[in-house]
């Protein structure tokens, strides 16, 4: 068991070196020596052939460039895509200030208001004119 | 990109993408600055996972059109902006893989040579490219997610904690599955092919 947890530090430990060179390496910082000693234990003899296998990635795998066409190309297609999009409803509301927003809530509380107070009052009617078909239909 | 019904005073340039993110769900300007600050990246990871400009493009395109289609959604659950892209990106380079059922070989393009910082001497350009030819083929080779961890180091430089949460793992598994990926390298490639020992030793312990 000692020895499994011995070799899982090790382990770990040479898997922490081998990322702070590749580190190192994307950032154009390398300084060997220096990692080297951060991480004593490690002898060079023992990672050396990982080291210039993960160099010789870093240098095949340059950063490549776009074409303008196709850069302008793709930005004036989003650009028409995007005027096609138009926010929904609760985002519009959003985006009104504070004192529209208010106000628009006041405009709908009042409509609503006054739409019940409507619904109450011809209520009688309604009840009439409800009684009076109830009353034609029992006739027949 | 043009902006509607957008307040006029947005600094899309010093914004940062939480912010451009949100603005982005109704002001295309928004996603105009998004757009510039990941087309590259995005177009680099697609290009070395595909091996082509063509397909590159086309997929770039798709990454963008299908960001843009669900921004509206978007929210930041501890997965930023630029990790749901390279998702998306992602998710789109294994379906263009499943669709073909073949993995191209990276053609020697132009930028391995021009970007290759060794002797002028025209038999050691010939003989690097190759070089790099054999070491890029050997990339393409590895399971997906082995590329991935590559390209998102090497090209996109990220720390290991962005490329955590691109691919969802911990900081840990990243590390060990970089040496893994080393490893899996080294034997595929074979001893012969990795430069000889005492040269490279004294370039580093001069």
């Amino acid at each position: 068991m000692t020895n499994s947890l011995f070799k899982n530090r090790t382990q770990s430990h040479l898997q922490d070196f081998l990322i702070a060179h590749a580190d190192a390496l994307a950032t154009d910082t390398l300084n060997l020596d220096y990692l080297l000693e951060q991480y004593g234990d490690i002898a060079l003899s023992q990672v050396e052939d990982l080291l210039a296998l993960a160099e010789r990635i870093s240098k095949t795998l340059l950063p490549v460039v776009p074409s303008h066409e196709f850069v302008e190309e793709l930005r004036r297609q989003l650009d028409n895509q995007t005027s096609l999009i138009s926010p929904p409803w609760w985002e519009r509301i959003r985006q009104l200030s504070p004192r529209v927003q208010l106000a628009a809530v006041g405009i709908g509380g009042a409509t609503l208001t006054a739409a019940g107070v409507v619904i109450i009052a011809r209520r009688p009617v309604i009840d009439a004119l409800t009684g009076k078909r109830t009353r034609r239909t029992s006739v027949a | 990109m043009t902006g509607q019904n957008i307040p006029a005073l947005r600094d899309y340039a010093q914004a940062n993408d939480v912010q451009l993110v949100n603005w982005a769900k109704n002001d295309s300007m928004a996603f105009g600055e998004l757009y510039e600050r990941y087309m590259q990246k995005i177009y680099n990871y697609v290009y070395y996972r595909t091996g082509n400009h063509h397909d590159a493009e086309d997929l770039t395109s798709r990454v963008f059109f299908r960001a843009l289609s669900h921004i509206g959604n978007y929210t930041d659950r501890g997965i930023p902006f630029s990790a749901w892209l390279y998702r998306i990106a992602h998710n789109l380079v294994a379906n263009w893989h499943r669709d073909r059922g073949r993995q191209k070989v990276v053609p020697l393009d132009e930028h391995i040579t021009s970007g290759m910082r060794i002797e002028t001497q025209p038999e050691a350009v010939t003989e690097s490219n190759e070089e790099h030819a054999r070491l890029l083929s050997s990339i393409r080779q590895l399971p997906p997610e082995r590329q991935q961890l590559l390209l998102l180091k090497f090209v996109e430089r990220m720390s290991n904690a962005e490329i955590g949460v691109v691919m969802d793992r911990t900081e840990g598994a990243i590390k060990s599955l970089y040496h893994r990926t080393l490893l899996s390298l080294r034997g595929d490639l074979g001893q012969d092919e990795l430069p000889a020992r005492e040269p490279w030793r004294r370039r580093f312990r001069q």
